[in-house]
């Protein structure tokens, strides 16, 4: 496309001027593009990184050792949709209710104890004092689940943990007794986990058969957090009011989870560290890198530009010269030159921008599946730098055709 | 001879160019260099990243096939397979504290440290030394340097709670001590109930495969949660820099290719006297292509130096280690820098040939 | 027969007609002016006989060869072993000192030689002047440079576009001094196109243009008595 304006226009002048444009614009646009997707990627790569798994555990508060060992204290499934009421509710991106219990599996003609959890796939919950829903359930914080077989439906459909369905030798579609009542597996899954061991069904019948209405011993939530930084591992309990404020009003997963245990009545939530650490972690190292890259493509661009500008300036020395010798004074001379490489820049760096919403947003649809977010004010940037840059190109070859005699010029020296 | 008389016009034309020899070497430099700095990147954020996400923790499980536990050396055997980035044996056992039966973890201390868990209070130091999850701290209602007494398989032991972890999982309500604490606690020697492995990201399958070959007699099973966790970020990460790596390439070409077309749109009065005087096409293209490649070679040997230089730049600033060096990036950053910037002054040469001579001529 | 046979050329150009049907003929040995106004189409007709430019349609006929039918390399080949061209601009390389600026046609044409390019530089006057740049050089030592590099592969044809057309008279005639000595001693065919009366007094016959067509074609000495 460019090579073919090189050899297209007669006339010198546009060609040279194209030339410097498209150069500036596609620096700008490569820049601009940079930095949309820089600024963009930690968002992105935590929210992919969110439905791999929750980042905070909401428990009935442990009062004594006996809490440890039974699963005898509940929370209560009506605080779940309160959760989209705190300060941070707009973060939270997944919530999952377990309610754990023990129950009598037969089936290939064996019998044996096994847990039993009570959940939500994926259901729809009025968020509180707004209209509409929220979608929560497994799918929300598991995404990565994979059922061999199918997702139950209806009540009577279960799926197996896959080390239960080895023992008791179940596959998909069977039927088998829990609690003497016959229910049909859909599906078994594999964690790798201790889920493997387990069995799940919809969460209100199993409310419903224990008697155990309304309640639920656990509640996995993932959020979006600000990564954990020094400040975030002070305890809560010795910060200064101020201190706390502060800590309470970032989106630490730390003061999330607080805001979390505050909607829990008798609840205890707790950070699930092994993802919550790491995520920070990874996610400032990704960021970090696109920034270095950012700034070293930004150095290298704008040298490639300025070239282009010396370049194609270079061959204007006559044109300098004869203004000399027609008598225009140097400052005359420089004024037209920049006037022309601002303007230069000006395109440049508008063509620039709206260049880089395309590729930025190509990258995004590309690697996260969805456009990144574009920022208006980087055009005032784009346009102010390819300024500078287009003007910088101009004051070097302009320098040395004002230092040059006329005669020598006009004459063909170059 | 001919060649004589072409390599004495050729360096005539270098020597008494030189500026612009440099400032086309300059753009070829700096393009050859940021490509090759994004390919190194690109080729090592797999490997970088990887080993960022080691905090994650396990991702494979290796726990006994049959009884409920294996010799202490098959932690051992497992460290030795390749792709394996640490394996940690634990034991698991449990014993009585008052009334209740409460969970106990045995394993090596220092790898905890070593990935990154924080503990309320101290590291356990001294024999006799342990931590409990939070759960016991709020169960118990226990500050740091308290005694608890357990009673395991060979009676009852005194141990001193150094600090306290909290994970937001089972260690929570678990007590964790070193390793000869536990069996001895327990009246065994010698023996462990898991091992967490930890392999490379991207190639579990083969590990798993390659440990269940080694040591039939074991259950080898993949945590997927990490595993798929780790897979998507890491392909998305190295999606995200190819694509960007293609973005570079491209600008960086066209910087390289308007520079390029700058000095030949300079140079078209030139073109139209050599094809006056009666040059053929294909003498006058290879007079400004040997200048291309000439500069081509420039560029893309420092562009190496430069662009490999800043790659271990970008990799010490975010990941605090070298990238690995590829075999192939010395050529691929000459053949780069070769064939932008032959490819970038052969095209705009073509399209001033396609002209009459008196067309060039007059324009002058 | 002639040396060039010129049937009805008619270049067209996007926007206008420079020659609107030509046909002419030049003997070997002969000197040609070609004058008219500007616009008249007098340098379109050198630069076609020259191989620079092609034709719309017309036949070109240059020692029994119609370059009109040679392909881009038949007609570089056909440039640099038959023709010789001096420009109004000299159009030097501004990089390559006076000998090298010779010496390029040669090496284009079979192999460079310089000495006898700084012959080709003595015969025309600069023989001082042989490792100055084109910049360091007058107009008129630029265009001597010019014609010994039309010279230097001893074409069968000279052809000449306003070659003084940027100089002083001093300088004019000098190089029609030159001219004429090549024509009467070497014999070259000469053909020259311009707009000064002066400079068409010289040479065997002139050709008028006016609008793309040759108007008048007759003898110089005719025009002088």
């Amino acid at each position: 496309m460019l090579l073919n304006i090189i050899g297209r226009s007669f006339l010198n002048q546009k060609k040279s001027m194209a030339l410097m444009t498209a150069s500036i614009a596609v620096g700008t646009a490569l820049v601009a593009s940079l930095i949309t997707v820089s600024l963009d990627v930690a968002a992105k790569v935590s929210k992919e990184l969110r439905s791999f798994g929750a980042n905070i555990l909401v428990e009935p508060k442990v009062e004594g050792l006996a809490d440890i060992s039974g699963h005898k204290r509940y929370l209560r499934s009506e605080d779940i949709a309160k959760l989209k009421a705190i300060f941070w509710r707009h973060n939270i991106v997944g919530i999952a209710p377990f309610l754990k219990s023990d129950a009598v599996l037969s089936a290939g003609g064996k019998e044996g104890g096994v847990t039993l959890a009570g959940a939500w796939y994926e259901k729809e919950i009025p968020l509180p004092g707004e209209a509409g829903n929220f979608t929560a359930g497994i799918k929300t914080v598991y995404s990565w689940w994979e059922i061999k077989g199918r997702w139950p439906q209806g009540k009577d459909e279960i799926i197996a943990g896959v080390s239960a369905a080895t023992q008791y030798s179940i596959s998909p579609g069977d039927s088998i007794l829990l609690d003497g009542r016959r229910v049909t597996v859909s599906g078994t899954l594999e964690t790798g986990g201790p889920e493997d061991g387990w069995m799940f069904m919809d969460l209100a019948p199993l409310q419903e058969v224990k008697g155990l209405d309304g309640k639920v011993s656990r509640v996995l939530v993932s959020a979006l957090t600000t990564p954990m930084d020094d400040f975030a591992y002070k305890d809560p309990e010795s910060m200064s009011i101020s201190e706390y404020e502060k800590w309470y009003c970032t989106g630490y997963v730390t003061s999330i989870a607080k805001q979390a245990e505050e909607v829990f009545e008798g609840s205890s939530a707790r950070p699930i560290w092994q993802v919550a650490a790491t995520e920070g972690k990874v996610l400032e190292k990704i960021s970090l890198l696109i920034y270095l890259l950012c700034a070293s493509a930004l150095a290298a661009s704008a040298i490639g530009v300025s070239t282009t500008m010396i370049m194609s300036l270079l061959r204007r020395v006559e044109e300098i010269a004869l203004m000399k010798a027609l008598g225009a004074d140097r400052w005359r001379i420089i004024t037209l030159f920049l006037a022309e490489g601002i303007l230069i820049g000006i395109a440049g760096g508008l063509f620039g921008y709206l260049f880089s919403i395309g590729v930025s947003e190509y990258i995004g649809l590309k690697v996260f599946d969805s456009g990144l977010q574009q920022r208006a004010v980087l055009l005032p940037i784009a346009i102010g730098s390819a300024i500078v840059i287009s003007a910088a190109g101009t004051v070097l070859p302009i320098r040395r055709a004002l230092s040059i005699r006329p005669g020598i010029i006009l004459k063909g020296a170059r | 001879m001919k060649r004589r008389w072409f390599l004495y016009f050729f360096k005539r034309s270098l020597s008494q160019r030189k500026g612009r020899v440099a400032i086309a070497s300059l753009a070829v430099v700096l393009a050859v260099s940021i490509i090759t700095s994004m390919i190194s990147i690109t080729s090592g954020v797999r490997e970088k990243l990887g080993s960022e996400l080691k905090a994650y923790g396990s991702n494979i499980i290796v726990s006994p096939g049959r009884g409920s536990s294996f010799p202490f050396e098959t932690a051992e055997a497992i460290r030795r397979i390749d792709d394996v980035e640490y394996a940690v044996g634990q034991v698991f056992t449990t014993a009585r504290l008052g009334k209740e039966s409460i969970e106990i973890i045995g394993l090596d201390i220092a790898k905890l440290r070593e990935a990154g868990w924080r503990v309320s209070g101290e590291w356990p130091q001294k024999e006799g030394e342990v931590l409990a999850g939070a759960n016991l701290k709020a169960a118990l209602k226990i500050k740091p340097d308290e005694i608890v007494s357990l009673e395991g398989g060979r009676g009852r032991t005194d141990f001193r709670v150094s600090g306290f972890v909290e994970r937001g999982g089972a260690e929570d309500n678990a007590v964790i001590m070193p390793m000869a604490s536990a069996w001895r606690l327990a009246g065994v020697n010698g023996v462990l109930n898991a091992v967490l492995v930890r392999g490379r990201a991207g190639g579990l399958d083969n590990l798993v495969s390659e440990i269940k070959r080694g040591l039939p007699e074991v259950s080898v099973k993949t945590f997927r949660q990490v595993a798929s966790a780790e897979e998507s970020l890491l392909s998305k990460m190295q999606l995200l820099m190819s694509l960007v790596t293609i973005v570079v390439l491209f600008a960086a070409a066209i910087s390289v290719a308007s520079t390029m077309g700058a000095n030949i749109l300079e140079r078209r009065e030139e073109i139209g006297l050599m094809k006056a005087i009666g040059a053929t096409g294909s003498g006058i293209r290879i007079f400004y292509l040997a200048e291309a490649l000439l500069v081509g070679f420039i560029g893309g040997t420092a562009g190496f130096i430069l662009g490999v230089a800043s790659a271990q730049a970008v990799s010490r600033g975010a990941f605090g280690s070298f990238i690995p060096a590829q075999w192939y990036l010395p050529l691929a950053s000459l053949i780069i820098g070769l064939v932008i910037s032959a490819g970038a002054s052969y095209f705009p040469v073509r399209d001033v040939l396609k002209y009459n001579p008196a067309v060039i001529l007059r324009e002058e | 027969m002639p040396l060039i046979t010129v049937n009805s050329i008619i270049k067209e150009y996007e926007t206008a007609h420079a020659l609107r049907g030509v046909s002419m003929e030049v003997k070997k040995g002969e000197w040609v002016n070609i004058m008219g106004a500007s616009g008249s189409g007098k340098s379109t007709l050198l630069n076609i006989i020259g191989g620079l430019d092609s034709a719309t349609s017309g036949d070109v006929i240059i020692d029994s060869v119609n370059i009109e039918k040679l392909s881009e390399d038949e007609l570089a080949v056909f440039r640099r072993e038959k023709i010789g061209i001096i420009f109004q601009q000299a159009h030097l390389i501004p990089y390559l000192t006076a000998v090298e600026n010779v010496m390029i046609a040669q090496y284009f044409h079979s192999m460079a030689d310089e000495s006898e390019a700084k012959e080709a530089l003595q015969r025309v006057g600069l023989g001082q002047r042989l490792s100055h740049r084109p910049s360091q050089l007058s107009g008129g030592e630029q265009q001597r440079i010019c014609i010994a590099r039309a010279l230097i592969n001893s074409p069968e044809l000279l052809l000449a576009d306003e070659p003084t057309g940027n100089l002083d008279r001093e300088n004019t005639k000098m190089i029609l001094e030159l001219l004429k000595k090549l024509h009467s001693e070497d014999h070259f065919t000469i053909v020259l196109v311009t707009h000064d009366h002066f400079v068409s007094t010289h040479g065997d016959r002139i050709l008028t243009m006016e609008d793309g067509h040759i108007i008048r074609d007759e003898p110089v000495n005719d025009l002088r008595s």
